[in-house]
């Protein structure tokens, strides 16, 4: 059937098209690494297809096919039913998610589709009900889309899950996922098709057996590594591959997974648009429009752009300003964000690949998937923190097989010149990022277990084989089993704590959920995603515009003018969890502002950064990105000093504000937070004293208001390695940062309940901040482990213990240099006026507020 | 109204330690206390049944929220108990401290419906017997009225007693508060929208800065022209930052420490 397709559509099928072929023929699962536009879908589509037919059809759910978004599982249901329609092929094709109506729903449920299009959270939900297993028990297929995308997630541990639970249900499921290049892609296969049966105790020591359906552990399957198929650019037919077909599957024993790599490699031309004199650039800030005269020939000579910012802010602004300078684009372009009302999304999207748009600006809303053969050029306006995010966005411009992707950077201030130098190395090295994986979160597993509860209930013993068959589970211990148990059981260790509490009780030896109350919260409330509670825009005359973050609007007054979704709006009320607003006569105010807009550099870029800052310290640097830095370097020079490569700069300001040390390590903001909490904890250790911390990629800054005294050789002695993850675990508990992080636990943990939808009073009684919560179980139950998950989670993959490790003992290594400072720098700036601080004290409480009362009163 | 609240010099320094600030409104004396809890020296007797003084110690406090974590149990989230038992030992020991002979909760007594703390509650105040216990019923007080009778409580919509209202709602507030009009004892000023106003709800608190960017947000006692407003006695809640206009005051409650963080101006 597949070859018949091809010569159809006088088609070549590419190599690792073959390769899928063969190994799903035989039953086998497995991930697909292939660059966009080489026909990725159909690669699975047609042998799913093919093994349908000749199973012989018959009705029922045999395929769910999961994306990480719903505007993907739109796009994905109109790619399938194209297909189906050129074979003449049958199989109903469906899609349920957060959007589907009750309605559809519901004829869902009465007649399946042969193949269900969903999200994880949606899966989940299905799985909270009891009937599941009848829906589920024809299927015979999963396929995973952008299975990067959710790799490293809270939702990819919800997916790793949900297929662990679904290979319960049928041994024999096949399961395949589809991921762009990342550096851990075998890591990728792994966590897709979970740990093979049998693995507990049998052959956890034989890691030397050997052979393709020997059920052994994972790391086995190393040698199936070399199994795995490079497949080079030509393009040779072998039609045998899928004309033999049939199950050949033995019972019992899953076949080996396969992963699958196109060696096909997409041409992509990166260039930096540089300020013609760069002593003007802006040595701080993040808007980038210094630029905008630079840009708008590119935007003007391409026949589509698409233009990526970091914030959702930033999309408003640069449209604004475009518009204000060309006004013969407006119509030609549009804004395209998270915030943005769905049918107007839908509408830009259908736009751009008809072709009507010239520029669409956007967030990473556009990252994935959607087809956008038109868009010739990318602008990435601001450092993407990451290569393989960089990469990912350029390859949006060049779609069809073939074509070059463009890809322009815009820096927005001074030091971006460097990580721009650094990007495009990393990106001609292909230096890709891996996915950093989760620990088994516990507030994951125990959401899945309400979940399982909900859906008529589960066998502890049954349901812990199948958790530790996930990969990120596997060496869950029986102790924190127990401890998830008892939380959802009596609540926690503490009894006495818990009078109140019921959540599942048992029946029959099977855990169940049976209030109805709880059930219903429990399915509302799937989901792992964190957010500010969001709030709906509305016209006063009606009209939904979008959604807005509620710290947004508490800070607006009536009458206050803001701009959002390209348009002036002036706030008239808030009501009911919703906005109300009208069109604005002024055009100036605030730019409506978003949370989440700070992601962190990675390590592979930092190492780059490092390295571009050495050789421009040794003028061995000959990029473009250099040469255009280096007038802002000279006034670094004059003011302060250039680190040579040996050398670890400290710069010491007294201003007003107080006594200023900046640091800089150039690993990210993330580790220069765990690293100034160090710090600043080993300080505070000697006298009491508190700090305000502040950080960018670049460094970090602590802020005390008396003067420490500290020479270089007191300041090295901050960085020692000895006793570094004690300190590092006391600092993070006095700072903010579990408190902060805990959050996400208890939301994903079901601790915070955001209410009924359209029933908002009664659920207040069952509200409460984070930070309440994370108070009263730090008083009165200490060793419940979600808190210990809080602290673990921010020094595992939040400041990144083994990032922080590595850079101490860099800068052990090095020569510190303590510079003193007459005025500001061009290093320090940026990080001196970045206003999303933390704090740390060791003062006494009264202390502190006598000195505050003695300014504030004076 | 014609009175203007007065924070003078005096009520300032008779203060005689942090643990409590005395304060002089509308010619009372109150204590403003670390506790998070009122004292108002000498309340007239008025409501009270107690026979011979003329004057009762009063105990003021507001929105206590007892059995909140249990009612997050009963939702199926399991928030750990603790603070119902502490608040309320807290509660126990200001009172025989201080010689307290009449407590008055402006609101938001129980945080929801009965629950396994709500026998707690009731055998603490069981054990203060002889104590006169006013309830003014807040958002949050939804059990019927006679559960809060079978503790000892008697039930007001809003009281005015002396020179003061006592409300659950600040005056901004007002909406859809209906007014009892049964049992206001003391006749005192007739129009109760010209008594100065004591109330809580709100859960105030206040954000401190200091130099090299430092902040501290603390609960507070707001002292404004027209009415005090009590912060949480309850542990378990959470604050409301609020802004003080030029003629408040602000007393913040750090540890067991009552601090001024903000003195009108022109006093």
């Amino acid at each position: 059937m597949a070859a018949s397709y091809f010569r159809q559509k006088d088609w070549i099928p590419f190599e690792h098209q073959v390769a899928v072929w063969q190994a799903f023929r035989d039953g086998r699962s497995g991930l697909l690494n292939a660059p966009t536009g080489t026909g990725k879908t159909s690669a699975i589509w047609l042998p799913v297809l093919q093994r349908l037919y000749d199973d012989g059809y018959h009705k029922g759910l045999r395929i769910l096919w999961l994306t990480p978004l719903r505007a993907l599982a739109r796009d994905t249901e109109q790619a399938l039913k194209g297909i189906n329609r050129d074979l003449g092929a049958n199989i109903p094709v469906a899609r349920r998610t957060g959007d589907t109506s009750s309605s559809v729903r519901s004829s869902i449920d009465r007649n399946p589709p042969g193949c269900l299009i969903t999200t994880p959270e949606s899966l989940h939900v299905l799985i909270s009900r009891p009937d599941h297993i009848r829906l589920f028990n024809q299927l015979d297929a999963v396929i995973v889309d952008e299975w990067h995308e959710l790799l490293g997630s809270k939702r990819g541990v919800m997916t790793e899950l949900a297929l662990a639970y679904l290979r319960t249900l049928r041994p024999e499921l096949i399961i395949w996922g589809m991921s762009a290049t990342i550096g851990n892609l075998e890591e990728a296969l792994h966590v897709l098709t979970g740990i093979q049966k049998n693995n507990e105790k049998a052959n956890s020591d034989k890691s030397g057996e050997t052979g393709k359906h020997g059920a052994g552990r994972h790391r086995i399957q190393t040698n199936e590594v070399s199994d795995t198929a490079k497949i080079s650019g030509n393009n040779k037919t072998s039609e045998t591959a899928y004309k033999n077909s049939g199950p050949s599957i033995t019972p019992t024993v899953r076949p080996v997974p396969i992963l699958v790599r196109s060696e096909m490699e997409k041409s992509i031309r990166m260039q930096t648009i540089l300020p013609d004199d760069s002593t003007r650039f802006p040595w701080a800030g993040h808007m980038g429009l210094k630029l905008l005269p630079e840009v708008i020939p590119v935007i003007r000579n391409s026949r589509s752009t698409l233009l990526f910012t970091n914030t959702r802010a930033q999309t408003e602004i640069w449209y604004q300003k475009i518009l204000d300078t060309c006004p013969d684009l407006a119509g030609q372009m549009a804004i395209h964000h998270g915030s943005i009302d769905a049918p107007i999304r839908e509408w830009v999207e259908e736009a751009v690949r008809n072709e009507q748009l010239k520029l669409v600006i956007s967030t990473s809303s556009l990252d994935l998937g959607v087809d956008f053969s038109p868009v010739e050029t990318v602008i990435q306006v601001g450092s993407p923190k990451g290569v393989a995010r960089y990469l990912q966005r350029a390859g949006r411009s060049g779609h069809q097989p073939g074509a070059e992707s463009r890809i322009y950077f815009v820096p927005t201030h001074g030091m971006e010149l460097i990580e721009a130098a650094a990007l495009h190395k990393a990106a001609e090295e292909r230096d890709i990022e891996s996915r950093p994986l989760f620990d088994k979160p516990l507030d994951v597993l125990l959401q899945f277990l309400g979940t399982l509860a909900a859906g008529g209930g589960f066998d502890p013993a049954v349901t812990l084989q199948t958790v530790r068959r996930t990969y990120t589970y596997r060496d869950l211990d029986d102790a924190g089993w127990q401890w998830a148990l008892a939380f959802l059981t009596s609540g926690g260790s503490a009894l006495r704590s818990y009078p109140d509490y019921r959540k599942l009780s048992e029946d029959n030896g099977k855990m169940v959920m049976t209030d109805t109350r709880l059930i219903r919260k429990h399915r509302l409330s799937i989901g792992t995603i964190v957010d500010d509670p969001v709030l709906k825009v509305r016209y006063l005359k009606g009209g939904y515009i979008g959604t807005v973050e509620e710290s947004f609007i508490s800070r607006l007054r009536r009458g206050d003018t803001f701009l959002f979704a390209g348009k002036w709006l002036s706030f008239v009320r808030l009501k009911d969890m919703t906005v109300f607003v009208r069109r604005a006569s002024k055009k100036s105010g605030i730019v409506s502002r978003w949370m989440g807009g700070r992601i962190e550099l990675s390590s592979h870029l930092a190492r780059q950064m490092r390295r571009q800052i050495e050789l421009i310290a040794d003028d061995a640097a000959a990029s473009p990105e250099a040469a255009a830095i280096r007038p802002i370097l000279d006034i670094q020079r004059q003011r302060s000093r250039l680190p040579s490569k040996n050398e670890f700069l400290v710069e010491s300001l007294k201003t007003r504000e107080g006594n200023h040390l900046f640091f800089y390590p150039v690993e990210g903001r993330a580790v220069h937070e765990g690293l100034a909490s160090l710090a600043a904890w080993r300080i505070s250790r000697t006298m009491p004293v508190s700090f305000s911390i502040a950080m960018n990629d670049f460094g970090f800054e602590l802020l005390t208001d008396r003067e420490l005294a500290l020479d270089s050789s007191s300041l090295k002695e901050l960085f020692r390695t000895e006793n570094l993850e004690d300190d590092l675990l006391d600092a993070i508990n006095a700072s903010e940062m579990s408190r902060r992080h805990f959050r996400e636990l208890a939301r994903v943990s079901r601790l915070l309940f955001t209410g009924f939808p359209g029933r908002f009073k009664g659920s207040r009684h069952i509200q409460a901040s984070s930070e309440m919560l994370y108070e009263v179980f730090r008083k009165y139950d200490p060793g419940n482990l979600l808190l210990l998950q809080a602290s673990r989670e921010v020094l595992n993959r939040h400041i990144r213990l083994d990032r922080i490790r590595n850079a101490a003992e860099r800068i052990m290594a090095m020569d510190l240099v303590l510079q003193p400072l007459e005025k500001p720098s061009p290093f320090c700036l940026p990080v001196w006026v970045d206003r999303l601080r933390g704090g740390l004290t060791s003062e006494e409480l009264e202390d502190r507020i006598r000195k505050m009362q003695q300014q504030l009163l004076a | 109204m014609n009175k203007t609240h007065k924070m003078g010099k005096e009520a300032t320094n008779s203060a005689q330690n942090d643990n409590a600030k005395q304060l002089t409104l509308q010619g009372e004396r109150l204590i403003l206390n670390g506790e998070r809890a009122v004292i108002w020296l000498d309340a007239p007797r008025g409501t009270s049944g107690t026979p011979g003084a003329s004057i009762c110690r009063t105990l003021l406090l507001s929105d206590t929220h007892f059995g909140k974590a249990e009612t997050f149990q009963e939702h199926g989230i399991p928030v750990p108990g603790g603070e119902t038992d502490r608040d309320l030992q807290r509660l126990t020991r200001l009172t025989e401290a201080n010689d307290i002979d009449r407590i008055i909760v402006l609101g938001d007594l129980f945080h929801s419906k009965r629950n396994s703390s709500w026998d707690r509650v009731f055998s603490a105040f069981g054990a203060l017997s002889g104590l006169d216990l006013v309830l003014i019923m807040g958002n949050h007080d939804i059990i019927h009225q006679s559960d809060y009778e079978s503790i000892g409580f008697r039930c007001f919509e809003e009281l005015a007693l002396g020179p003061f209202l006592l409300r659950h709602h600040p005056p901004e507030n007002d909406y859809a508060v209906k007014t009892a009009g049964a049992e206001l004892p003391d006749p005192g000023p007739s129009d109760p929208e010209k008594l100065y106003r004591i109330c809580g709800h709100l859960h105030p608190s206040f954000r401190l800065h200091g130099a090299a960017r430092q902040r501290l947000t603390l609960p507070c006692y707001w002292v404004r022209p027209d009415c005090l407003i009590l912060p949480a006695f309850g542990s378990f809640t959470g604050t409301h930052p609020v802004t003080p206009g030029a003629g408040d005051s602000i007393w913040v409650v750090a540890g067991d420490s009552v601090l001024p963080a903000h003195i009108a101006r022109g006093d």
